[in-house]
C-alpha cells in the first residue's frame, strides 16, 4: 500500500474520510459498482485524469482493511486498470500488494495467475514503440517465465491458457530481434529450439479440434491474417454451425497473425545472420543451412514464404 | 458422488449462522461478487520491428557505400563524425543506437510497424452483421473479459454447501432469509434438493456452485410462494426433483449443468413448485407419486431428444420456457381426474404432455401463448383424454393445440384483449370441450373457430365492453353448442361457420348496445345466453339462411326500447322481450319468410308491432297491465302477429286493443 498511497493525492483522503462518515455499510453494492466501473474503463481504455475506479478501489480498501479476500482481488483489478492506463510501476505495485496482504494460494485461478505472472504481463501490456535495448534484454527472461508457468500449470483453463500462450507467442519475436552477431552458432541453435518450442506449444493448443474450428472459422472469413479493419472480414457465406467460441475469440483471431510474425522475425534474423564460428564449433554447412530454414508449423496451417522476402502468408490447409 | 446428508446438515447450519450474523452476509456476497466477477483484459498492441542484425547490416551497407564513394573520389555524403558514430554503433551492437542511426541514414531500408487495431472488435462486428450474434453486449463481455476460473479458496464441502445456500437466498426477501434456513420443514426441502442434485464434483467447480445455487433458489422461491402448504415429506415435490435428476442423468456429463440451467429458465418452475406443494399436500394421494415421477422424467427425456434432433433453436426455446407449464397442467389434471392418468406402462399423462410439446413447439402462433394459456390448453386436453382415452389415437390433440395457437396468433385479438382475459377464455374453452363429448373430435376445431369469430367480432370495441360481452357470448355459445352439437356441423360432417357467424353478429350487436345504452354485463350475459340458445334451436332461419337475423332483431328491440318516451322497458324487460321475440321468430318466422315476405319487410313489420304495442302499453298501464308484464305482453303480441291473429297493427285500432287486453289478461303480474 505504501507505493499506492504515494500515488494517491492528499485531497482524495479527505474526500474518502467524509465518505466513511456519511455512508453506511453497503459492501456488496460498492464492490458491484467497482467491478462494473473498472471493467468499463479497461475496455474503453480512456483515462484522462486517471481512472475513476482507481479512487473507489483505494477508498474501499482503506475503509475495509479486514476484508482481505475482497481487497486482494480488488488490488488485482487495480493492477489491470493501471496496465490499461500504461502505468507499469503502479500496476506491479498493485499486483505485489495483492500477493502480500493475503495468502496467494487462496486467489482464484485467474487472479493468482495475474499476480504470479505480473512481471511479463505488465511488461508485455505496456511494451510500446519504439522497442528498446531494455525491452530486448528483458524479453528472454519473461519469455522463459511464461513458458515455465504453462509447464507448471497444465490444468489452467482454456481461456487463461490461451491468454498466456498469446502473450508468450507475442514476446517470442523479440528474441531474434535482440540477437546479435556476437552470439555463435550454438546460440543460434538454442534460439531456434526455444522459438520452435513456443511455436509447437502454441499451435498444439490451437490445433486441438474444438479450438482449431474457431481459428479456421475466423481465418476463413478474413482476407488477411492480421485483421485491422472491417473490410478484411466477412462471415456472410460461412456455415453458422461452425460458430467460434467467443471466450477465445480475441486470442483465436490472432493465431495465424502470430505464427506469421514469429516465422518472419526468425527469418529476418537468419537471412541477415552470418555464421562466424563454423570451424570452432565444427558445424558443417549442412547444419547451418538447416538452422536457416523457417520454423516448422503444423499440417493444419499452410505457411508459405514470399519469394525473395522474409514475409510469410499462412492459411487453412 | 452424492453428498452425504451429514455434510449437507453442517452446511445448512453454517449458512444459518452466517445469515444470522447480519453484516457478515453482506460481506460474503461482496466477496462472492469480486471472486466470481469477470475481469476486462486490455488489448496489447502488436509490434513488428527489424532485428538488431538487420539494422547492423543496413548500417554496414551505409558505411560500405560511403567508403566506396570516397575510394572513387566522389563527394562524401557523411561527415567523418557521422561515419565514426555508425562504425561504433555496429561494433557496440546497441539496438537503440542502431535503430536511431538507421532511422537517420537508411530509413528506406527498414520499416517499423505498430498495429494497434483491435481484431476482436472487427470479428465481432462481422459476426453481428452476418446474423451470427444477436446480443452484442453479451458477446462483447464474453470476448473481452477473463472469466475467474477455478475458485481456490480453502473451502470444506460444508462451507461450499453453505455458500451455495447463501447465494440461493440472496434473491429472496430479507424477511424470509433467516426463516428459510431456520425453519425445520424448509431446511429439509433444501437438504432434499442438495442430496438429489448436488455432487462433490459439482461443488468443487465455481460454475457448479452457481448452478446449484440457482436450482436451490428457484425451488425455494416456489416454496416461499406456497409457504403455508410446505411439507418436507411432500412426495410430489420429491417426484419433481427426482425426475429432474433422472432427466439430467441422461445427458452427457459435460452438458448436465447447461441442461439444468435451461430447465430452470423462466418463472414457470417457481410456479410449478408452489402448485405441487399446494395441491400435492392437500388433494393428492402419495401412492401415485412414483408413477408421476416416471411420467415426468419420461416426458423430459423424450422432449429433450426432440429438441436435440431439431434443426432450429425454436424447439429448445419453447421447451425451456414452457415445460413447467405443461407439467403444471399435467399435475392439475391429475388432481382433477384421478390417478388413471398415471396408470400403465405408458401413462396417458406422459403421452399427452409429449404430444402437446411436439405439436406446439412449431405451431404457428405458439410464441403468443403465455404460461397460463398453455397450462389451460394442456390441462383441458389432458382432462379430455382422461374422459375419452380413445381420442389419444387420432389427430384430435394436433387439431386442438394448433387451433388454439392460431386463435391467439390473431393480431386483432391480442391487441383487443388482455392476457388475463385471453387466458380465461382459453381455459373456459378447454374446460367445456373437455366436459362435453359432443364438442370433441370433428367439432373441436369448430369450437376454436367459434372463439375466434366471437373475439374478432367485438375486438374493435373499447374495453371493458368487448371483454364482458365476448366472455358472456363465448360461454353461452359453447354451452349451447354442447346442447345442440349439430350447429357446429353440416350434413357432410365438415365444420360449418354459420353458427359462429350468427353468434359473432349477435355478440357485436350486444356489445354495441352495452356501450351505447349502458346495459350491464349481467343483462348482456342473460341476453347472450337466451338468444344464442334460440339461434341454435332454429338453425335454418338463424344460421343457414340469415346468420345476421338474430342480431338485427336484437337491434330493433333495443332501439325501440331506447326511443320509447315512456321508458317502459327496463334492462330485465329488454332481455325478456328479446328472448320472447326471438323464440316466436324461431317457431314461426320461417313461415312468414316462406310466404314470400322479404327479410326487410318482416323486420319492418316486427318493429311496427313492438312500437305500437308499447304505445298501447303506456295507455293501458294501470288498466290492463302493470310495468312488469309489459315485456311478456309485447312478446306474446309478436307471437300473435306471426300467427296471423293481428288484423291491424295500430294502437288506436279496436281489434289491436282487444288483442292486447286479452294477452295481458293471461299474464299474471309478477311479485
Amino acid at each position: 500500500m505504501k507505493i499506492l498511497r504515494n500515488q494517491f493525492p492528499a485531497w482524495h483522503w479527505i474526500t474518502f474520510s467524509l465518505v466513511i462518515v456519511l455512508t453506511g455499510c453497503v459492501t456488496k453494492k460498492q464492490v458491484e459498482q467497482i467491478v462494473d466501473q473498472s471493467n468499463a474503463e479497461i475496455i474503453a481504455g480512456q483515462f484522462e485524469g486517471g481512472p475513476d475506479a482507481e479512487e473507489k478501489i483505494l477508498n474501499f480498501i482503506e475503509r475495509n482493511p479486514d476484508l482481505t479476500a475482497v481487497n486482494q482481488r480488488l488490488l488485482v483489478r487495480l493492477g489491470v486498470l493501471y496496465m490499461a492506463d500504461s502505468k507499469p510501476n503502479h500496476a506491479l505495485a498493485a499486483f505485489e500488494e495483492a500477493g502480500q496482504i493475503g495468502d496467494i494460494s487462496q486467489l482464484g485461478e485467474r487472479d493468482r495467475m495475474l499476480v504470479e505472472l505480473r512481471g511479463p504481463l505488465v511488461w508485455r501490456q505496456t511494451l510500446g514503440d519504439p522497442i528498446s535495448d531494455a525491452n530486448l534484454q528483458a524479453a528472454p527472461g519473461y519469455h522463459a517465465q511464461l513458458r515455465q508457468y504453462l509447464d507448471d500449470h497444465n490444468d489452467l483453463n482454456d481461456q487463461l491458457k490461451a491468454m498466456v500462450l498469446d502473450t508468450e507467442i507475442s514476446v517470442a519475436p523479440l528474441l531474434p530481434t535482440g540477437f546479435d552477431d556476437e552470439q555463435d552458432t550454438e546460440q543460434v541453435r538454442e534460439l531456434r529450439d526455444t522459438l520452435q518450442a513456443s511455436m509447437t506449444d502454441y499451435t498444439a493448443f490451437w490445433g486441438e479440434q474444438q479450438h482449431r474450428e474457431t481459428v479456421q472459422f475466423l481465418r476463413g472469413g478474413s482476407t488477411e491474417s492480421c485483421v485491422t479493419d472491417s473490410s478484411q472480414v466477412s462471415f456472410r457465406n460461412l456455415d453458422p454451425s461452425t460458430l467460434p467460441d467467443l471466450r477465445l475469440l480475441r486470442f483465436a483471431g490472432s493465431v495465424y497473425c502470430n505464427v506469421e510474425a514469429l516465422l518472419e522475425q526468425h527469418q529476418k534474423l537468419m537471412t541477415a545472420y552470418r555464421f562466424q564460428d563454423q570451424q570452432s564449433n565444427q558445424l558443417g554447412g549442412q547444419e547451418q543451412a538447416l538452422l536457416r530454414k523457417p520454423l516448422n508449423t503444423p499440417d493444419w496451417m499452410n505457411c508459405v514464404q514470399e519469394a525473395d522476402k522474409t514475409d510469410f502468408t499462412c492459411s487453412a490447409s | 458422488m452424492p453428498i452425504a446428508p451429514g455434510t449437507i446438515e453442517i452446511g445448512i447450519s453454517l449458512a444459518r449462522v452466517t445469515i444470522q450474523a447480519g453484516q457478515r452476509l453482506d460481506r460474503i456476497f461482496a466477496e462472492n461478487k469480486v471472486v466470481t466477477a469477470p475481469l476486462a483484459w486490455p488489448i496489447a498492441p502488436k509490434i513488428q520491428s527489424p532485428t538488431k542484425v538487420q539494422l547492423k547490416r543496413a548500417l554496414e551497407d551505409v558505411v560500405a557505400g560511403e567508403e566506396a564513394r570516397r575510394d572513387a573520389g566522389e563527394l562524401p555524403q557523411l561527415a567523418e563524425t557521422q561515419l565514426e558514430a555508425i562504425r561504433n554503433a555496429i561494433t557496440e551492437q546497441s539496438f537503440d543506437r542502431l535503430r536511431n542511426l538507421v532511422h537517420d541514414f537508411a530509413p528506406e531500408t527498414i520499416t517499423f510497424d505498430v498495429q494497434s487495431g483491435d481484431a476482436a472488435s472487427v470479428y465481432l462486428e462481422a459476426l453481428e452483421e452476418s446474423g451470427h450474434i444477436k446480443n452484442m453486449d453479451t458477446a462483447r463481455q464474453i470476448v473481452y473479459f477473463l472469466a475467474p476460473g477455478t475458485d481456490n479458496r480453502q473451502q470444506s464441502t460444508p462451507w461450499q454447501v453453505g455458500t451455495v445456500l447463501l447465494a440461493a437466498v440472496a434473491d429472496l426477501a430479507l424477511s424470509t432469509q433467516e426463516t428459510l434456513i431456520k425453519d425445520a420443514r424448509q431446511k429439509r426441502i433444501v437438504a432434499g434438493i442438495l442430496e438429489r442434485l448436488a455432487t462433490l464434483e459439482l461443488l468443487e467447480a465455481s460454475d457448479g456452485r452457481r448452478l446449484l445455487s440457482q436450482i436451490v433458489g428457484a425451488t425455494l422461491n416456489g416454496v416461499v410462494d406456497a409457504r403455508v402448504h410446505v411439507d418436507p415429506e411432500n412426495p410430489w415435490l420429491s417426484g419433481l426433483l427426482n425426475a429432474l435428476a433422472d432427466a439430467r442423468a441422461t445427458q452427457p456429463t459435460d452438458r448436465q449443468g447447461e441442461y439444468m440451467l435451461g430447465l430452470l429458465r423462466g418463472d414457470g418452475y417457481r410456479q410449478l413448485v408452489a402448485e405441487i406443494l399446494e395441491q400435492g399436500s392437500e388433494h393428492l394421494s402419495a401412492n401415485n407419486q412414483k408413477a408421476y415421477q416416471t411420467a415426468l422424467a419420461d416426458f423430459l427425456k423424450s422432449a429433450t431428444q426432440i429438441v436435440e434432433a431439431s434443426a432450429s433453436d425454436s424447439a429448445k426455446v419453447f421447451f425451456e420456457k414452457h415445460w413447467p407449464d405443461l407439467v403444471r397442467a399435467g399435475f392439475g389434471a391429475t388432481h382433477s381426474h384421478g390417478p388413471q392418468l398415471l396408470e400403465g406402462t405408458e401413462p396417458v399423462l406422459g403421452i399427452v404432455l409429449l404430444t402437446a410439446f411436439k405439436e406446439l413447439q412449431d405451431a404457428p402462433g405458439r410464441e403468443f401463448l403465455n404460461s397460463e394459456m398453455l397450462e389451460a390448453i394442456a390441462e383441458g386436453s389432458i382432462a379430455t383424454i382422461a374422459e375419452n382415452p380413445e381420442l389419444i389415437e387420432g389427430n384430435w390433440l394436433r387439431v386442438i393445440f394448433r387451433s388454439y395457437a392460431s386463435v391467439i396468433a390473431e393480431t386483432g385479438i391480442r391487441e383487443a384483449f388482455s392476457n388475463q382475459a385471453l387466458t380465461r377464455f382459453t381455459r373456459e374453452l378447454a374446460r367445456r370441450i373437455a366436459r362435453s363429448p359432443v364438442l370433441l373430435a370433428s367439432s373441436s376445431e369448430a369450437a376454436t373457430e367459434l372463439m375466434r369469430c366471437i373475439l374478432l367480432s367485438v375486438s374493435d370495441l373499447s374495453q371493458p365492453t368487448a371483454e364482458l360481452v365476448a366472455e358472456a357470448a363465448l360461454l353461452a355459445a359453447l354451452d349451447t353448442a354442447t346442447a345442440y352439437p349439430e350447429v357446429l356441423l353440416v350434413t357432410d360432417g365438415t365444420p360449418d361457420t354459420g353458427y359462429a357467424s350468427a353468434v359473432a353478429a349477435l355478440s357485436r350487436e350486444l356489445a354495441r348496445i352495452v356501450k351505447t345504452h349502458g346495459l350491464t354485463a349481467l343483462t348482456a350475459a342473460g341476453i347472450a345466453s337466451g338468444s344464442i340458445r334460440i339461434i341454435a334451436s332454429s338453425p335454418r332461419l338463424f344460421i343457414r339462411d340469415n346468420s345476421g337475423l338474430a342480431a338485427e332483431i336484437l337491434n330493433v328491440v333495443a332501439q325501440i326500447a331506447q326511443d320509447d318516451p315512456s321508458k317502459l322497458i327496463t334492462e330485465a324487460g329488454l332481455q325478456t322481450i328479446t328472448n320472447s321475440v326471438l323464440r316466436a321468430m324461431a317457431i314461426r318466422g320461417q313461415s312468414l319468410l316462406d310466404a314470400s315476405a322479404s327479410k326487410n319487410e318482416m323486420i319492418s313489420l316486427l318493429a311496427e308491432v313492438i312500437r305500437e304495442g308499447l304505445k298501447l302499453a303506456d295507455q293501458e298501464l294501470g288498466h290492463s297491465v302493470d310495468i312488469s308484464a309489459i315485456p311478456k305482453v309485447i312478446g306474446r303480441l309478436v307471437d300473435s302477429w306471426l300467427r296471423g291473429q293481428l288484423l291491424a297493427i295500430d294502437s288506436t285500432n279496436a281489434s289491436f286493443v282487444d288483442q292486447f287486453r286479452a294477452i295481458a289478461a293471461q299474464i299474471a303480474p309478477e311479485d
